[in-house]
C-alpha cells in the first residue's frame, strides 16, 4: 500500500488498441526520470509546463534507442494530479508499451494502483469534494476490473507454480524463524547448506516463471529469427527458401547483402519474423562497417539465432569469429532472456560429408541445403517445436499491466532472494536472511494475496513439535 | 441492569479512586504501580493478598521475544525487570550465538520471593492501596465506568477501572473428567464480571491453557539428569540494576520415553481435551504432553526441564509436561521418565478454561469501545504470558491516567517497540488461540533490540514521568556518546603495522594501507573489544562505557541492514500517521468491498496503517479510505 509521495507510472490509453499509446508518470521524480532517458534538442528539466517535445527514448542512460516518442510535460500544480506529470506518447503495441513501462519500473518508479492518478488529483485538491464518491467508485471499479484480469491470468500452471513458490518461501522462512523463535526447543534444525540449496532452488523456479513471460511475449509478438554467418555461407538463399520466394538477392560474391531484410512467415499458425543480415567478418578486413553494426543489433534483439556455416568446407577462422561476435552480443543483452541458437550446416549437397564436431557449444545442429531443400523437414520440425514450447506458457493473457506488474514483482523477488543468499554466504545470522526472504514472500504475496507472520507460524506449529 | 446508585455512605467508606485495578497479577501490578507513579490515587483489588504477582505457570521471566517486552516495560517505569533482578535464581541471555536483535534475557525466579518482593514494591508506592476484596461486578452509568461492586454489595467509586483478571473469569479447572470451578488450582473463580460485561453488550469467548505438575525435589534422582547452569556474571534484566549477586541454581534436563507415551495415549478416553469437555482453544506453541504424543507419534522422546520453584522449597516445576489427564495417568506416566521413577507429585497438572473478550472490542489504548474509562489488560484480551500481560498492564495504566488528565493517548508504533507490535496485533486481529509474542511478529526486528530498549523508549518515560531523573540522565548521556564514539572510529586511522598483531590474533586479513577503525570494525571477526585500545574511554562509568561501545559496534557492523529497515519504516509512516476519526462511518462508503467494510466497521482501526493490516482489507480499500478521509477533513464542520 502506498501513500502518494513517490513517482508512479501507468499506461493511460486502453491496452492493445490503436496506433499510439500514452504512458503517464506522476510525482516528484517524473520529469527528471524521463529526462534521463530522453534525447531531445532541449533539456526536459527546463521545459516549461504544457509543452510538447519530440525525441528518442533510450533503454538506459546512453543506451540503445527504443523508439521515437512525443513527450509532454505538465508542471505542478497545473497538472491533472497536481504533481509533476509527464506523458510519453509512443507507437502502440503491447511489446513496446510494456518494454517502456518495464524500463521505468526497473528504475524504481512504481506502477500506479488502480485509480491512483485520480486519487492523487483528489487529494491534491484538483477535484472538488462532491467528486469524492465518484473517485472512490472509480478506484473500486478499476480494482474490480484489474482483479478480474489478474484472476484470468492466475489460472492453470502459472498460478499453481506461483502458489508452490509461495509455499516454498513460507517453508524456508519457517526454517529460519524456527531457529530464532524456538531456539530452546529440542528440534533438529536445517543446515545452512540445505537452506542455501533451497534458496538456489527457488531462484531457479523464479527464473522458470520469468521464462514463461518470454513465451507469452513470443506468442503475442512473434518469434524473431535472425540468420547470421560469415559472408557467402548462404543466408540469403536459406531466407528465400523459407519464404518460398526470392525476397533477397543471392549472389556468389561475398558481401551481397548489406542491410537487414525482414519478412514474416506463418508457421503452423504462429508468427515468425525472419531477418536476413549482412555477413559478419573479422575486423580489419574489407568491411561494410555499417552492415555489420546492423547485424550485431539484430543478433542482440533476437529470440532465435540461426548460425550458418558451410558444410562443404571445414570450420574456418571466420566462423569462429562469427561465434565470438554472437556470444558478445548476447552477453550485452539487457533483458532477462537469453536467445536460442541453432547451428545450420548449409550446402550439404556439395561434395563428401565432412566430419563436424559442433561449435564447442551445446547448440542444436541442423544439416540442410538451401539449394535442394534437403533437411528442410528437420528445420520445420525445429520451428514447430519452438512454437510447441512456447504454447506451454501459462501466460496467455493480453493484459499488459498485469503482465508487467507480475513480471516486475517476480524480478524483485529474485533480487531479494539473491540478497538473502549473499547474507547467508556472509555467514550472517538468520534474522538478517529473513529480512530479504520476507521481502521476496511479500513480492509473491502482491500477486497472490497477503502472506502474514501467522502463515509462517502456522507452518511451524503444524510441522514441528513446539512447546515445553 | 442491576447496579446500585452510589450513596454518600459508600463513597465515604472508601472514597473515590482515580484508578481501580481489579486483579493483582502481572498486568494488574504494573497497571497499578504506574498509575500511582503518575500521581493517580489507585486501588489494587485482589482476591488473595498472598498471591500477588503469582506465577501461575513456570517460575521464569523473559525468554525469546518476551525478554524484549520486559526490557521495554522496564524503560517505561515498570517493575517486572527490577523484581526479576531481586528474586531471580538463574540468569541467561538466550540466542547469544545469533545476531543482537534476537538475544533475549531469561531468568528463573523464586516464585514466592517474586510474589513477596512485588507486594513490597506495591506497598512502598505512594498513592497505591493494595486490598483483598472479592470484586463481583462493574458499575456503569451512561456508557461510562463509575466503579466496581464487591461481593458484599458495596460499591467503590473509581474514575477509571482496569480489569486484569487473568484466567479467573468463570475459570474451570480440568483434571481428567473432574471439572472444578477455580481461577487457579486452590483459588476461586470470578463469576460476576463476565455477566456484567455481557449485559453491557460485550461478546465473550473461551480459551484454554494448562500447566504441568510440581514434584518433590527430594524424590528426584538428580544423578541421572543433565544440569543446565546460568551465566556468570548473571545478565540483569533492568537497565537500573548495577549488579546481580546471587548464587545461581541449576535446572535439569530429562526426557519422556516410549513407555511414557504409551501410558498417555492409552488414557485419551479419559482426557477432557479429547472427549470434548473442553471447548476453549489452547495455545499451539504450548501443547500438553498427551497432545505432543498424539501429534508427533514418530518421536520417541520429548524434552523436559526441571525448574526449581525457589530457594526455600523442594518443589520443582516440570516444564514440558503440561497435561489434563487424570491423576493416576499423570503419576504413572511420570514414573517412566529417567530420574523421576520415584518422584512424588506435590501438585497435579491441570488444564484451565476461562473467558476472554475478543479484541475488536478494545482500542489500541486498551480502553473498551463500549464503556469509557474501562480498560482490559492481560489474558482477558486473549494473550498468554506474564510479560505480554505486564506490557498491557503498563500501557493500560498509563493511558487510563492520561485520559483522566484529558491528555493525548500513549500509543507505541510497531517500529518503536514490541509493545507496539503486541497492541497493534491485538486490535487488528482477534486472537484465535492465546496470543504469544515472537520475534518474527516484529517486522522491524533488527531495530527493536533488547539492548536498545532504553534508547528507543526513554523519551516517553521522561514525558510521562515514569522514571526517576537519574536513569534518564544516564540514558541521555549514552544516546549522546554513541555517535561521538562512531565519529571517533571514523576519524582514527591506523597503519598496517599498528594493527598487524591484532589482525593476526583474530585471523583477519592484514592491511595494505591506512584504514579507519570504522572500516576494521565492519569486519565480522573484529569486535570493538579487539580495537578499544586505540581510544580513550568517553566515560568514567565502566558499565556505561561498555554499553556505549556495544551500541556503536552494533550500529557500525549492521549499518546496511538497519538502513534498509529504516527505509521500510519510512515508507509505512505516511499511512501510520493518518488517523481515522473514531466516528468515521464506514457503512456510507459503498466503494469499499463488502468484506472490508464489515471488517473495518468491526475493528475501527485508529490509522490507515492499522486498517491495512486487518485481514481481508485490500490495498484498494485503503485508497478509497484516503479519499474519504480527505473529504472528511476538508469539509467545514
Ligand atoms: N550448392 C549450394 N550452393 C548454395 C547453397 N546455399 C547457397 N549457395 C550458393 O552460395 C552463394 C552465396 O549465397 P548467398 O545466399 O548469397 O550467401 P549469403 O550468406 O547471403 O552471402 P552474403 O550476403 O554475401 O553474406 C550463392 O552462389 C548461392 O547460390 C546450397 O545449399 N548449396
Ligand atoms: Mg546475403
Amino acid at each position: 500500500m502506498n501513500t502518494g509521495e513517490d513517482t508512479i507510472i501507468a499506461l493511460a490509453t486502453p491496452e492493445g488498441f490503436g496506433g499510439i499509446a500514452v504512458i503517464r508518470l506522476s510525482g516528484g521524480g517524473a520529469i527528471s526520470e524521463v529526462g534521463k532517458l530522453f534525447i531531445s534538442p532541449g533539456n526536459l528539466n527546463k521545459l516549461p509546463s504544457h509543452r510538447v517535445v519530440v525525441g528518442k527514448l533510450q533503454e538506459k542512460e546512453n543506451g540503445d534507442v527504443i523508439d521515437q516518442v512525443v513527450v509532454t510535460v505538465f508542471r505542478k500544480p497545473n497538472s491533472y494530479t497536481g504533481e509533476d506529470v509527464v506523458e510519453i506518447s509512443c507507437h502502440g503495441g503491447k511489446h513496446l508499451t510494456s518494454l517502456i513501462l518495464g524500463i521505468f519500473l526497473e528504475r524504481g518508479i512504481r506502477l500506479a494502483e488502480p485509480g491512483e492518478f485520480t486519487r492523487r488529483a483528489f487529494l491534491n485538491g484538483k477535484l472538488d469534494l462532491t467528486q469524492a464518491e465518484a473517485v472512490a467508485d472509480l478506484i473500486h471499479a478499476k480494482t474490480t476490473y484489474s482483479l478480474k484480469a489478474a484472476a484470468r491470468q492466475l489460472q492453470g500452471e502459472y498460478s499453481k507454480n506461483l502458489s508452490k513458490l509461495r509455499d516454498h518461501f513460507i517453508r524456508m522462512l519457517a526454517d529460519l524463524e524456527l531457529e530464532l523463535d524456538f531456539a530452546e526447543e529440542d528440534i533438529v534444525l536445517k543446515s545452512r547448506e540445505k537452506i542455501l540449496e533451497e534458496i538456489e532452488n527457488s531462484e531457479e523456479k523464479i527464473k522458470e516463471q520469468l521464462q514463461t513471460f518470454r513465451q507469452g511475449k513470443l506468442i503475442h509478438d512473434g518469434v524473431k529469427v535472425v540468420l547470421t554467418g560469415k559472408p557467402n555461407v548462404g543466408k540469403s538463399s536459406l531466407f528465400n527458401a523459407i519464404l518460398g520466394y526470392e525476397r533477397a538477392i543471392v549472389d556468389e560474391t561475398p558481401g551481397t547483402t548489406r542491410d537487414a531484410i525482414e519478412a514474416q512467415v506463418d508457421i503452423e499458425g504462429k508468427l515468425f519474423r525472419f531477418i536476413d543480415t549482412a555477413g559478419l567478418q573479422k575486423k580489419g578486413e574489407r568491411i561494410e562497417k555499417k552492415g555489420v553494426e546492423i547485424t550485431q543489433a539484430q543478433i542482440k534483439s533476437a529470440d532465435l539465432i540461426l548460425f550458418l556455416i558451410d558444410a562443404s568446407t571445414d570450420v574456418v577462422e571466420d566462423d569462429l569469429s562469427v561465434k565470438q561476435q554472437i556470444l558478445k552480443q548476447i552477453k550485452n543483452r539487457e533483458t532477462e532472456f537469453k536467445p536460442d541458437i541453432a547451428v545450420i550446416r548449409n550446402k550439404i549437397d556439395i561434395g563428401e560429408e565432412k566430419p563436424f564436431s559442433g561449435m564447442g557449444e551445446n547448440w542444436p545442429v541442423i544439416q540442410l541445403s538451401a539449394k535442394t531443400k534437403a533437411g528442410f523437414g528437420r528445420l520445420h520440425t525445429y520451428f514447430a517445436q519452438y512454437i510447441e514450447d512456447s504454447k506451454n506458457s501459462g501466460l496467455q493473457t493480453n493484459q499488459i499491466i498485469t503482465n508487467v506488474r507480475h513480471f516486475n514483482l517476480l524480478k524483485e523477488a529474485k533480487k531479494n532472494l539473491e540478497r538473502a543468499k549473499k547474507t547467508l554466504l556472509d555467514n550472517m545470522s538468520n534474522e538478517f536472511i529473513a529480512v530479504d526472504m520476507r521481502a521476496a514472500l511479500d513480492n509473491i504475496g502482491e500477486i497472490l494475496g497477503k502472506t502474514t507472520t501467522e502463515d509462517i507460524l502456522n507452518h511451524i506449529f503444524a510441522n514441528f513439535c513446539i512447546g515445553k | 441492569m442491576k447496579h446500585r446508585v452510589l450513596n454518600q455512605e459508600e463513597g465515604g467508606l472508601y472514597g473515590t479512586y482515580d484508578v481501580i485495578v481489579v486483579g493483582a497479577g502481572h498486568a494488574g501490578c504494573e497497571a497499578a504501580l504506574i498509575a500511582a507513579r503518575m500521581g493517580a490515587k489507585t486501588l489494587l483489588a485482589t482476591m488473595n493478598l498472598f498471591t500477588v504477582a503469582q506465577m501461575s505457570c513456570n517460575p521464569a521471566i523473559g525468554g525469546l521475544a518476551k525478554g524484549h517486552l520486559v526490557r521495554e516495560i522496564d524503560v517505561l517505569g515498570g517493575e517486572m525487570a527490577l523484581n526479576t533482578d531481586r528474586s531471580g535464581i538463574q540468569f541467561r541471555m538466550l540466542n547469544r550465538s545469533k545476531g543482537p536483535a534476537v538475544w533475549s534475557p531469561r531468568a528463573q525466579t523464586d516464585r514466592m520471593d517474586y510474589s513477596w518482593q512485588m507486594k513490597l514494591a506495591i506497598e512502598r508506592r505512594e498513592n497505591l492501596f493494595l486490598k483483598q476484596m472479592m470484586v463481583e461486578g462493574i458499575v456503569v452509568e451512561d456508557k461510562k465506568i463509575v466503579g466496581i461492586r464487591l461481593q458484599s454489595g458495596t460499591v467503590i467509586e473509581g474514575k477509571a477501572v482496569i480489569l486484569t483478571v487473568g484466567t479467573f473469569l468463570n475459570g474451570m479447572i480440568f483434571i481428567g473428567k473432574t471439572a472444578i470451578d477455580g481461577g487457579r488450582a486452590g483459588e476461586f473463580a470470578a463469576k460476576g464480571i463476565t455477566k456484567d460485561l455481557i449485559e453491557n453488550g460485550f461478546k465473550v469467548g473461551r480459551l484454554k491453557t494448562g500447566t504441568p505438575p510440581r514434584i518433590d525435589g527430594r524424590t528426584v534422582d538428580f544423578d541421572r539428569l543433565v544440569p543446565q547452569y546460568g551465566e556468570e556474571p548473571p545478565p540483569a534484566f533492568s537497565f537500573q540494576t548495577e549488579k546481580i549477586e546471587i548464587e545461581q541454581v541449576p535446572c535439569y534436563l530429562t526426557k519422556t520415553t516410549p513407555e511414557t507415551h504409551k501410558i498417555l495415549l492409552g488414557a485419551l478416553d479419559r482426557s477432557p481435551l479429547y472427549t470434548g469437555m473442553i471447548h476453549g482453544v489452547g495455545p499451539r506453541y504450548c501443547p500438553s504432553i498427551e497432545d505432543k504424543a498424539v501429534r508427533f507419534s514418530d518421536r520417541d522422546h520429548h524434552q523436559l526441564f526441571l525448574e526449581p520453584e525457589g530457594k526455600d522449597t523442594t518443589e520443582i516445576y516440570l516444564n514440558g509436561f503440561s497435561s489434563s489427564l487424570p491423576e493416576d495417568v499423570q503419576i504413572k506416566a511420570l514414573h517412566t521418565i529417567p530420574g523421576l521413577e520415584k518422584a512424588e507429585v506435590t501438585r497435579l497438572a491441570y488444564a484451565i478454561e476461562y473467558d476472554y473478550f475478543p479484541t475488536d472490542q478494545i482500542f489500541v489504548t486498551l480502553e473498551t469501545k463500549r464503556i469509557k474509562h474501562l480498560y482490559f489488560a492481560g489474558q482477558i484480551n486473549g494473550t498468554s504470558g506474564y510479560e505480554e500481560a505486564a506490557a498491557q498492564g503498563s500501557m493500560a495504566g498509563i493511558n487510563a491516567v492520561l485520559k483522566l488528565h484529558k491528555e493525548k493517548p500513549f500509543i507505541l508504533d510497531r517500529s518503536e517497540a514490541y509493545i507496539g507490535v503486541l497492541l497493534d496485533d491485538l486490535v487488528t486481529r482477534n486472537p484465535v488461540e492465546p496470543y504469544r509474542m515472537f520475534t518474527s511478529r516484529a517486522e522491524y526486528r533488527l531495530l527493536l533490540r533488547q539492548d536498545n530498549a532504553d534508547l528507543r523508549l526513554y523519551r516517553y518515560a521522561e514525558r510521562y514521568g515514569l522514571l526517576p531523573d537519574k536513569p534518564i540522565r544516564r540514558i541521555k548521556t549514552k544516546e549522546k556518546q554513541i555517535p561521538e564514539l562512531i565519529e571517533r572510529l571514523k576519524r582514527i586511522k591506523v597503519k598496517p603495522n599498528d594493527v598487524a598483531e591484532i589482525l593476526k590474533r583474530h585471523h583477519s586479513k592484514q592491511l595494505t594501507r591506512k584504514e579507519s577503525l570504522f572500516q576494521l570494525l565492519k569486519r565480522p571477526e573484529i569486535s570493538i573489544e579487539a580495537i578499544r585500545y586505540f581510544w580513550q574511554p568517553l566515560q568514567e562509568d565502566e558499565k556505561l562505557q561498555r554499553e556505549i561501545e556495544i551500541q556503536a559496534e552494533t550500529e557500525v557492523k549492521y549499518e546496511g541492514y538497519f538502513a534498509r529497515q529504516k527505509a521500510m519504516i519510512k515508507k509505512m509512516q505516511a499511512l501510520e500517521n493518518q488517523t481515522i476519526p473514531a466516528i468515521f462511518d464506514y457503512a456510507s462508503v459503498t466503494a469499499l468491498a463488502t468484506e472490508s467494510r464489515e471488517k473495518l466497521q468491526k475493528y475501527r482501526p485508529r490509522t490507515l496503517g492499522q486498517a491495512s493490516r486487518i485481514e481481508g482489507v485490500r490495498a484498494a480499500d485503503i485508497s478509497v479510505l484516503m479519499v474519504f478521509l480527505e473529504k472528511y477533513h476538508r469539509k467545514p464542520v
